[in-house]
């Protein structure tokens, strides 16, 4: 795997994002004593190198009425586990499916607008031929999410 | 909202920093129009705010990890606290299911996560925690999240 140096510049650059990915490189540029190209072109380099791989807002998905958030963990058959992986991408309501190691192979997370559409989907789910096992666990509450947490050493 | 809004909404879904001035143009409405709309979209809590997708690999975590914690029932708020104050871990919430909360963490290595796990599990009022590995990373910010 490659290491990518990152130096002060570019960690700022990061750091802002993560806690306002819409601040104007002009401001992170006043921060770093530096010029707004420079900032642009750290920004632009980043994302060609695949640090970055894009800006999104954050949306609550009750506001848009989202009643629930729920992640599957999956006990697949071993031999056929891409094909879960698809089926399960397929419906709408997934957001993410991947492969996992562990007590269960395959891991998602999906949106559901009421309780009904989160049964009839754990149900077809369940009703893969190549599923073993479901667990299946409501989001409730608060989703407390840290993008800071992620650490960037200077010069990793 | 109206076709405005959800417009708005679509293009900084794929792009948080597309202009303001952009949109406007497109959907043929002033950027103030726009703007103001983005701020009341934010004010009612539609738009909780925004953040850049940051890839892992890149900087040296080599797996995002999905832990499944069970605690003490009256503590839940609390370790919910003190878990999304460590660092590598991204995502808490509490669940009903097969667990009581589930983080979403990244690690270096073996090393790391092994120190991870064990600092978990020194928190005090868990009784268990469960740790699977995600293959083939998901995006670690999914669209959709309540901060």
């Amino acid at each position: 795997m490659e290491r990518i140096k990152l130096d002060k510049t570019d960690i700022k650059i990061l750091r802002t994002l993560q806690r306002d990915a819409r601040t104007p490189f002009k401001n992170i540029a006043k921060q770093c004593d530096t010029s707004t190209d420079t900032i642009i072109r750290r920004f632009n380099k980043m994302k060609k190198m695949g640090i970055i791989s894009g800006t999104i807002i954050l949306l609550n998905p009750k506001k848009l009425g989202y009643e629930h958030i729920a992640s599957f963990s999956i006990n697949a058959n071993y031999a056929r586990i891409n094909e879960v992986v698809e089926f399960i991408q397929e419906i709408p309501e997934t957001l993410h499916c991947v492969q996992s190691i562990g007590r269960y192979n395959v891991f998602s997370i999906a949106l559901f607008k009421d309780f009904i559409r989160l049964n009839e989907v754990r149900d077809l789910i369940k009703r893969h031929s190549d599923v073993n096992n479901v667990s299946t666990n409501i989001w409730v509450g608060e989703v407390l999410l840290c993008p800071e947490n992620f650490e960037f050493k200077e010069g990793t | 909202m109206d076709e405005i809004d959800l417009a708005l909404i679509q293009a900084l879904k794929n792009d948080a920093r597309t202009p303001f001035r952009d949109i406007a143009r497109k959907l043929k409405v002033s950027p103030d129009t726009i703007s103001n709309r983005y701020r009341k979209l934010q004010k009612n809590g539609v738009i909780q705010g925004s953040t850049v997708l940051i890839n892992p690999e890149k900087i040296g975590y080599n797996s995002v990890i999905i832990l499944m914690i069970d605690v003490e029932p009256e503590y839940s708020s609390w370790i919910l606290n003190e878990l999304i104050k460590m660092v590598d871990i991204i995502v808490v919430t509490e669940t009903i299911g097969d667990c009581d909360l589930m983080a979403i963490g990244v690690t270096r290595n073996f090393e790391h996560l092994s120190d991870l796990t064990l600092r978990i599990s020194n928190i005090p009022h868990i009784k268990n925690v469960q740790v699977s590995f995600l293959i083939r990373y998901m995006k670690i910010y999914p669209e959709y999240f309540i901060i």
